[in-house]
């Protein structure tokens, strides 16, 4: 991302999320864009250097051990119900329009 | 990867630099293997290769609303059992992280992986030539659904194989040519398959292989690197290889402005035998890889560890070593008989019962391997016979005690092999018991010296070898089961005995 | 209050137990309020009226036949719309989940429904919890059964709705930075998020993982308490829930007697409502004449916490929804044919606006080149508001300060200005990033003009002292009468 204006970052943020968006919503978008990160500058004054990340939400001190899965087999969904739900699929599969070449 | 070649390795290993005009080929190897583990990844959903499509599924691996994934313990032993077996590193604290990209065989939106803190480091192999290929890292993650494009005017999504566990390896670009790729793989699956940790099996997509080829002059940078997919067998990875460096190289050699070895991603036509660019699909990634907040960090602690060592057993280089020092076995059939863990583990169950390891191990080559080389099986399907280590060690005694000679021994073989019968009863069945009871042959060997003077003569002036002649007229009257040697002992004694 | 004045859930469900009354007569007096208040609230998406007559009939042949039918027994209740019952409709108000029937159940769910307790709706909310009004919805917006022209909060805004109209004794929100405790205070309800990770999120359809909690809201402290102990312990499904099982409760205390209660000075800024201010301290005063030391404290980053918590959350949903793009679920758009262009139509004609703000932010906070200024900076400070309580309850025992910086706002007053909606937040989202459990309740009203407004004061614990948070609400209400009082709504619903 070089261009840094805020609709320039609204229009490619929008495509990475896969959210086809107008010109006009984009340049709406991108005022709102620039006003809530301006609201957020505030992070940047904090001196963070030394301070560990917290990922994930807050965990105990216990480790995660035992709470691993064992590897037993639990039944899976019909596949009617997996299906049930789906906006196209023919009873086996999903079904979405061709592409071909991998994922982009 | 590091951005300087390997140092390991001498100069005296190295391939011929004249096979490619004086450039150097820089070649990293990423493999996916599937572990071998009941169930999914992150859910309780079975998988099995070629199932019927979505019956393999659930709220966790089809992205349901609301559902979550549960790490699966045994993934991740086995995850820690191929690290070791390669000699890696295990990190004591690990993460996964979400690789978010969208595309229809991945029902979440994200893969889960492991990004900046795989939970394995380094190790690697070390090739026949000394050279090793190091490991820069492993790392564990899921694997994604299959898009089927061929059938119908649409997209076919199959969620079973999604969530999957794989770990996937990834080398230093320290391959020198296409058959180091090749010697490194078969190593890479032979050491997987003895940790237990996964099949290795290609043809059922257990295991995958991308690689990466640059070429470069010596003492010159790195040039641009193209990734090569679509690569089904180790002989495809060698032969697309081969092919993207002559390619590179012959742009390169051009010298034409209009001709640029790009950086990109190639599809290996193995029909064709060319490489293909995926024109089209270069759209830069960003994956905006972050933590998983669903799943807490991997700890592994000392004793999870010290378990995962313990369950790996004897990894196949250990496994040659012994099998000469200890069984007296040569090089290469110690080579030969660890080649698969199945094989392996058979010849040793042989060996152990019928108490003679040779023995063991030349039936095992001469019979065995042989047969199935002979109908394109692997070696690892001797465990797949319907002769078990036990049969074989009963018919190698039965030729021992001098039962059976060696043409009857291969005849019950066979016969063991087709019907699944014991070696002792199929003796009795056919009647190829040998025949010792001298009385029998004693007659046999009379009716043989019958007008036979001048061997007779010859044996008596002192020339015994003569009597060889003889035997064989026995062995037929005997219909094959005469012990040759007792017959032989015999007919000197008559000839002595003669006046 | 009328004799037919909504029970508690502890009230109705010792009824049911001693068979004073059913579970059928419960689920259809539940159902014929829900209708008598469906026109003036909007705050329900789907009833599922057979189911629950189906389970009332069920229990009350178990409880007939002498069976111990659960201690939520025949106690309807609603759930948000983000929370699955298999084959019923959870749509997260959102048009790109329209007619989504889960295949499954959430574990709190089932241990609410193996306790007795009977779901009888799915409410209506800020479409996939993100919003602070129940503006937000696909399918119009919920009012404040106080002042139908207000908003009941957010994004819990139906559950809330639908308790404070007496229509169910308690029902089921989410709290992601505030979504059940800020709708509690603006609706006369307790309001309780739970320590992260009491409550299994399997079921919960996700907005930010690592703040998301299913939070109860009732009239009673007591009655949060009880529904709440229901649902928790450890989950098998959700690795991130607390391995311990369900915590005790406290035993009622006769004083509050060495309870060390720490006001922050950050919670009382001078921007802040005179007359919530006004109810806080009075809260306060009670508790301090039941014998309570008031300590003051600082928790100094609160200023930094709605950017912490926005590029957090924003970021996390946006990974999170990334699974909306009409393959597997939910409806789809064709776009021009392309499968990336039918994932972008799909996705731009199933969000609303704030979903589609939200989810720009978090990919943006975590794409490459602005990972460090933003992300990676929102998870330190979150340590550093992590500290602050740490340092905090070293001199106190328990954090106190209101709950939502205003009493229940007009509709349509922020909803064009994203900013100062994200502002209603700042009282709730530092617990939220922390983790800690918090409580709101009741303490009292504000008049303006013809209606009369709740304010909710807000209680705050160390992580895993839920029973002591509680406990400490509990002895309030018995010192109060704020939470007796009925909605006017609520009234007109009982009659």
């Amino acid at each position: 991302m070089t261009d840094s204006s805020p609709a320039s970052a609204v229009h490619k943020t929008a495509q990475l999320a896969r959210l086809s968006i107008g010109p006009a919503e984009e340049a709406r978008l991108g005022a709102q864009f620039e006003r809530i990160l301006g609201a957020f500058q505030s992070l940047s004054k904090l001196d963070v250097a030394d301070v560990p990340e917290t990922t994930g939400g807050p965990r105990p001190a216990e480790a995660a051990f035992g709470r691993l899965r064992d590897d037993a087999p639990r039944p899976s969904l019909e596949r009617a119900a997996a299906l049930a739900n789906a906006p196209q699929q023919d009873g086996e599969f999903y079904l979405v329009p061709k592409t071909v070449g991998g994922p982009t | 990867m590091s951005t300087t070649p390997a140092t390991v390795g001498s100069a005296a290993t190295a391939p011929d630099p004249a096979r490619w005009k004086g450039w150097i080929p820089v070649i990293g190897l990423e493999v996916h293997c599937q572990l071998k583990t009941r169930t999914k990844l992150f859910c309780g959903c079975e998988y099995r290769f070629g199932a019927e499509p979505n019956t393999l599924t659930c709220a966790v691996c089809t992205a349901q609303p609301g559902a979550l994934p549960v790490l699966n313990r045994e993934a991740l032993a086995l995850a820690v059992r191929a690290g070791l077996a390669l000699g890696a590193e295990i990190a004591p604290w690990s993460k996964f992280d979400r690789k978010n990209y969208f595309y229809c065989d991945l029902p979440k939106g994200y893969q889960i992986s492991q990004f900046d803190r795989p939970y394995c480091k380094g190790g690697g192999i070390t090739l026949a030539n000394g050279h090793r290929i190091r490991l820069t890292r492993i790392h564990l993650e899921e694997d994604a659904g299959k898009a089927i494009h061929d059938r119908g005017a649409q997209t076919l999504v199959d969620l079973n194989r999604a969530s999957v566990p794989l770990i996937e390896s990834v080398t230093e670009a320290d391959v020198r040519s296409p058959e180091e790729a090749h010697e490194y793989l078969d190593r890479l699956k032979e050491i997987l398959q003895y940790a237990g940790a996964s099949d290795c099996d290609m043809e059922k997509g257990s295991l995958r292989v991308d690689v990466n080829v640059s070429v470069h002059r010596p003492g010159e940078p790195w040039r641009k690197r193209v990734e090569l997919k679509n690569l089904n067998s180790f002989r495809n990875v060698s032969a697309a290889i081969e092919h993207e460096l002559a390619r590179q190289i012959a742009i390169y050699e051009s010298n034409d402005p209009s001709q640029q070895v790009v950086q990109e991603t190639r599809l290996f036509d193995a029909q064709a035998g060319v490489t293909r660019s995926m024109r089209g699909k270069e759209e830069a990634h960003d994956y905006r890889y972050f933590p998983e907040p669903d799943l807490l960090p991997i700890e592994i602690d000392a004793a999870f560890l010290a378990e995962q060592r313990a369950a790996l057993g004897e990894l196949p280089e250990a496994k040659r070593a012994r099998f000469q020092s200890e069984l007296g076995l040569s090089e290469y059939d110690a080579g030969v008989l660890t080649s698969s863990p199945a094989l392996s583990r058979w010849f040793e169950e042989c060996a152990r019962l019928c108490g003679s390891p040779k023995d063991a191990a030349n039936w095992i080559q001469n019979e065995i391997l042989r047969g199935l080389s002979a109908e394109q099986r692997p070696a690892s399907a001797i465990a797949e016979l319907r002769v078990t280590p036990a049969g074989l060690a009963e018919l190698i005694g039965l030729a021992h005690k001098g039962t059976l000679n060696v043409p009857g021994a291969r005849q019950v073989l066979r016969a063991m092999l087709e019907t699944g019968k014991g070696a002792a009863a199929l003796v009795q069945e056919l009647g190829l018991e040998q025949v010792s009871d001298t009385g029998a042959l004693e007659q046999w060997c009379r009716e043989a010296l019958v007008g036979k003077d001048k061997v007779i003569a010859d044996v008596k002036a002192g020339k015994e070898k003569a009597i060889g002649a003889l035997v064989g007229p026995v062995m037929k009257a005997s219909k094959g089961k005469a012990n040759p040697q007792v017959v032989t002992e015999i007919l000197l004694r008559l000839v002595k005995e003669l006046p | 209050m009328s004799a037919r004045a909504p029970q508690g859930v502890l009230e109705l469900a010792a009824d049911v137990r001693a068979r004073r009354t059913n579970a059928v007569a419960a689920a259809e007096q539940a159902l014929a309020r829900l209708e008598k208040s469906r026109g003036a609230l909007n705050a329900v998406l789907a009833v599922d009226r057979d189911g629950a007559l189906a389970r009332a009939r069920e229990l009350d042949r178990r409880s007939a036949s002498g069976t111990d039918v659960g201690p939520l027994a025949g106690v309807p209740f609603a759930l948000k719309a983000n929370m699955c019952l298999a084959g019923v409709e959870a749509n997260c108000a959102s048009r790109v989940l329209a007619g989504y029937k889960p295949p499954y159940t959430a574990t709190f769910v089932q241990r609410l429904l193996d306790a007795g307790a009977n779901p009888i709706a799915i409410t209506n909310m800020d479409e996939f919890a993100m919003g602070s009004s129940g503006e937000n919805s696909a399918y119009g917006t919920t009012k404040n059964p106080w002042d139908l022209a207000r908003t009941p909060g957010g994004s819990s805004s139906g559950s809330a709705a639908l308790v404070a109209a007496g229509v169910v004794p308690f029902a089921l929100g989410s709290d992601t930075g505030g979504s059940v405790r800020q709708p509690a205070a603006l609706s006369n309800l307790a309001g309780y998020k739970p320590t992260y990770g009491r409550i299994s999120r399997y079921g919960l359809i996700a907005f930010a993982s690592s703040l998301d909690q299913v939070s109860p809201f009732a009239r009673s402290v007591a009655d949060v308490e009880l529904v709440t102990r229901t649902m928790c312990g450890h989950d098998e499904r959700d690795t991130t829930s607390l391995p311990e099982p369900a915590f005790d409760a406290a035993p009622d205390a006769d004083s509050l007697r060495g309870l060390r209660i720490g006001v922050p000075d950050e919670y009382f800024p001078a921007t802040l409502d005179a007359a919530v201010r006004a109810r806080t301290e009075e809260a306060l005063a009670v508790l301090e004449r039941a014998g309570a030391q008031l300590v003051r404290v600082s928790l100094p980053h609160s200023e930094h916490a709605i950017a912490t918590y926005y590029v957090v959350a924003t970021a996390e949903a946006s990974s999170n929804l990334a699974r909306y793009d009409g393959v597997r679920y939910g409806p789809r758009a064709a776009g021009d044919g392309s499968l990336q262009s039918m994932y972008a139509a799909t996705r731009a004609q199933g969000f609303g606006d704030e979903v589609k703000r939200r989810i720009l932010l978090g990919t943006y906070v975590l794409s490459s080149g602005y990972y460090d200024a933003w992300y990676r900076r929102a998870l330190k400070v979150r340590t550093l508001l992590l500290r602050d309580f740490e340092r905090a309850f070293e001199r106190c025992d328990i954090v106190a300060g209101p709950t939502s910086p205003t009493a229940a706002f007009k509709l349509g007053e922020k909803s064009d200005d994203p900013v100062a909606m994200y502002l209603s937040d700042v009282l709730t989202v530092p617990a939220s990033l922390a983790g800690l459990p918090a409580l709101s309740l009741p303490c009292g009203f504000v008049a303006d003009g013809a209606s009369r407004l709740p304010i909710g004061l807000q209680l705050i614990g160390p992580a895993r002292a839920d029973a002591r948070v509680l406990a400490l609400g509990r002895h309030y209400q018995k010192l109060t009468a704020f939470h007796g009082e009925l909605a006017p709504l609520a009234h007109e619903v009982a009659a």
